[in-house]
Parts: structure tokens; sequence; C-alpha cells
């Protein structure tokens, strides 16, 4: 690792914290560096990863995998980048404590606010990808954080994570990486789109899921009750958090209108949500 | 032994929508959408805390309620209580 790296990382937001990698690997930096192009910082880090590369070439080798000044940890070469995903979105929701962070992607289209909510595979990030490829412009595939004091919701513009049953939908989206990297990104496209803002007022909120079983897409009405329901279950728990958080949500859909939408095909689903941003947009 | 009090959960918070409400209890980290009758329950618990006064309150804002209705709004009340969200003490 050059002294330079490792005396002036390049830092990066991430809602309330901020953070910074130091590697061996210039190339990983690299890398990093253009994927979390939208959340380059100025500020000082206050969290450092570091990641070294392993010393021998043999297969199945383990690089080391150090957050902050904790003990270093072993991991299997196609886990070091997830892992840091997943770090990363960790120190995220511990740190913004004046916000509801919801397990949602978040874009805006021609100035309406969208909140994609969805469980793990529900389709959030290839929806998302694909309304910032119709000129959405991005805020976070991962976290919607919801300021308590209003409705507004904060970007957290990391990589969106697409995972291999998403590939085929967004294939000319192939990142075409340099072979030393590809060991590193197997199991996992990360594309940062042109476009993102820092923050937007969200006006549509949807409940994505999957359905294979159908053709095309379709859309359905929630109410505002159902919707606070379901949005309360994609929340960090509210319990632990302060009085305020589960009214800051009743806000949000009080503010918002409300859809499930299922599909199969993400040109569909896309040319519904747009229909819904006109809707909205006329009123 | 009779209820003399009957009280919300002091560990809930309330969002309105119109005439029903979602109730969110930090003690069991739950969330409830309660319907119409059940919300007007709720609403009038902010009034009154005698099970007698409450149910007769909810009746009449219950325009053309059914013969069974205070049972009804007994059962309702029952359930609001096993789920937590509202207290009760004995006299």
């Amino acid at each position: 690792m050059s002294s330079s790296d490792a005396e002036h990382p390049a830092a990066y937001r991430a809602l309330g914290t901020s953070f910074a990698v130091v590697s061996d690997r210039p190339d990983l930096l690299e890398w990093i560096d253009d994927v979390w192009r939208h959340a380059r910082g100025d500020d000082p880090p206050e969290h450092t990863f570091t990641l070294v590369s392993p010393t021998g070439a043999e297969p199945g080798a383990h690089w080391t995998f150090v957050v902050d000044d904790r003990v270093p940890q072993l991991v299997p070469e196609p886990e070091v980048v997830p892992r840091l995903h997943w770090e990363i979105n960790a120190l995220a929701r511990a740190a913004r404590r004046d916000a509801v962070v919801l397990h949602a992607a978040v874009v805006e289209l021609h100035g309406v606010g969208i909140v994609v909510v969805g469980a793990s595979g529900a389709g959030k990030s290839t929806l998302t990808l694909g309304l910032c490829e119709r000129g959405a412009h991005y805020l976070s595939d991962e976290l919607a954080a919801v300021r308590r004091d209003r409705v507004v919701v904060d970007a957290y513009p990391k990589p969106i994570a697409l995972r291999p049953d998403s590939w085929p939908l967004v294939e000319r989206l192939h990142p075409g990486l340099h072979p030393a990297l590809a060991p590193l990104l197997r199991d996992e496209w990360f594309v940062t789109p042109q476009l993102a803002i820092e923050t937007t007022e969200p006006r549509l909120v949807l409940f994505a899921e999957y359905d294979g079983a159908q053709s095309g897409a379709s859309l359905r009405g929630v109410d505002r009750a159902d919707a606070l329901v379901r949005v309360c279950g994609h929340a960090d728990e509210l319990a632990v958090q302060s009085a305020g958080a589960f009214t800051a949500l009743g806000a949000l859909v009080a503010a918002a209108d409300a859809y499930e939408v299922r599909s199969s095909d993400l040109v569909a689903a896309c040319d519904l949500v747009r229909g819904l941003v006109e809707r909205v947009r006329s009123r | 032994m009779g209820v003399a009090s009957i009280t919300r959960a002091p560990t809930t918070e309330t969002v309105w929508f119109g005439d029903g409400c979602v109730v969110f209890d930090r003690a069991s980290n739950t969330v409830r959408r309660l319907n119409a009758t059940a919300a007007t329950i709720w609403r009038t618990l902010e009034e009154t805390s005698s099970r007698a006064d409450l149910i007769s309150m909810v009746l009449d804002r219950t325009p053309g309620h059914a013969p069974d209705a205070p049972g009804e709004v007994r059962a309702f009340c029952d359930e609001l209580a096993s789920w937590g969200l509202i207290v009760e003490a004995a006299q």
C-alpha cells in the first residue's frame, strides 16, 4: 500500500457519516471511487476500511478486512466487496439519528420523489435502475432516510447492486470490468446512475413485488393506513428509535400516493410508474 | 370485580387517516391498523376512562348501530386489551 493512499484516502458520505477505503490494490480503489462518485465528500472520513489482498496467488485466498481499529478479519475474495457495502450500510443506518431509515430505494422523476419499498429480491434495485435509465435522478437503492421534521428524503447514493437474476434485464449495463477485478465482483453488478440529487420530497410510495406468474406489470392503489403499516415493516426497528419516528412515517404516507407495482417486465413497470408520475404532476 | 378504568397504553402512538387510524405500540414494537369502530373506541379513550361511559359514548357516535353493538364494542375493547394497546384497571 502506498503511503499516499494511506495518508490521503478519498472520503465518501454515507447519510450521517463518512468513510474512506485504503487498499494495496489501486485498481480496486479506482473502481470504488468511480461507483461511489455521487457520494464523494471533502470532510475527513469518520471510518476507514482497510482491504489487503492475499499475499499468495493460491485459489481461495482470503483478503484481510479491517474496519477502523477493529480486529482484522479474513474474507474470501468474492465476498470482499459485498462485505464492504454491508458494513457501509450498517454505518449509515447507525449514524442517521435525525431521520427514520427505511429499507427502500429512492429516485426523483420529473420533480416527483418516489420511494420504492420492497423485500429483498422484490426488484427495487432493478426498477430504480430502469427509472434512472429513463431520466430519473438517483438517491438510493438501499436506504431512504426520511427526516423527522418534514417530509424530505436524503440521498444515500451508493452504487446500485444487481443480482444475477436482474442481469438479463439490464444486459447493456454490464460493468465490463478489468479481468483483475472480476473475481471480486462476480456475484453482483454495481452500477452508478448518471444523474443524482441530494434530497427529494416523496409524492409516490411504491411497493415493488416481483411476480413471475404474470406478464407485463400491474398497479393497485394502496390506502394510506395500509401503506403506513407496510412502510413500518420496512423501517429500522421503530421501538428503539426516539419518539416521532412513527409519526414521520405517517407524514410520509399522508404526503404521497401509494401503489403496489407487481411485475416481471421492467419496461412495462417503468411505463406504469411514468404514468403515475404524470398523474401526480397534473394535479 | 368490575373494570374501573380503561386507558390507552402509554407506549402507543397514533396516526389518523379519515375515520381510521394506525397505532404503533413501542412496548411490543407492533403496528396495527384499527377499523372504523375500533378507531372510534380509540378516539373516545381520549375523553373517558370509564368502560361503561366508553361504551355508551361509542354507541352515541355510531349512528344506526345494531342491537348487538354494545357486545361488539366490548369485544373490540377486549381485543385491544389483548394486543396490549389498552390498559384496564380492576376495581
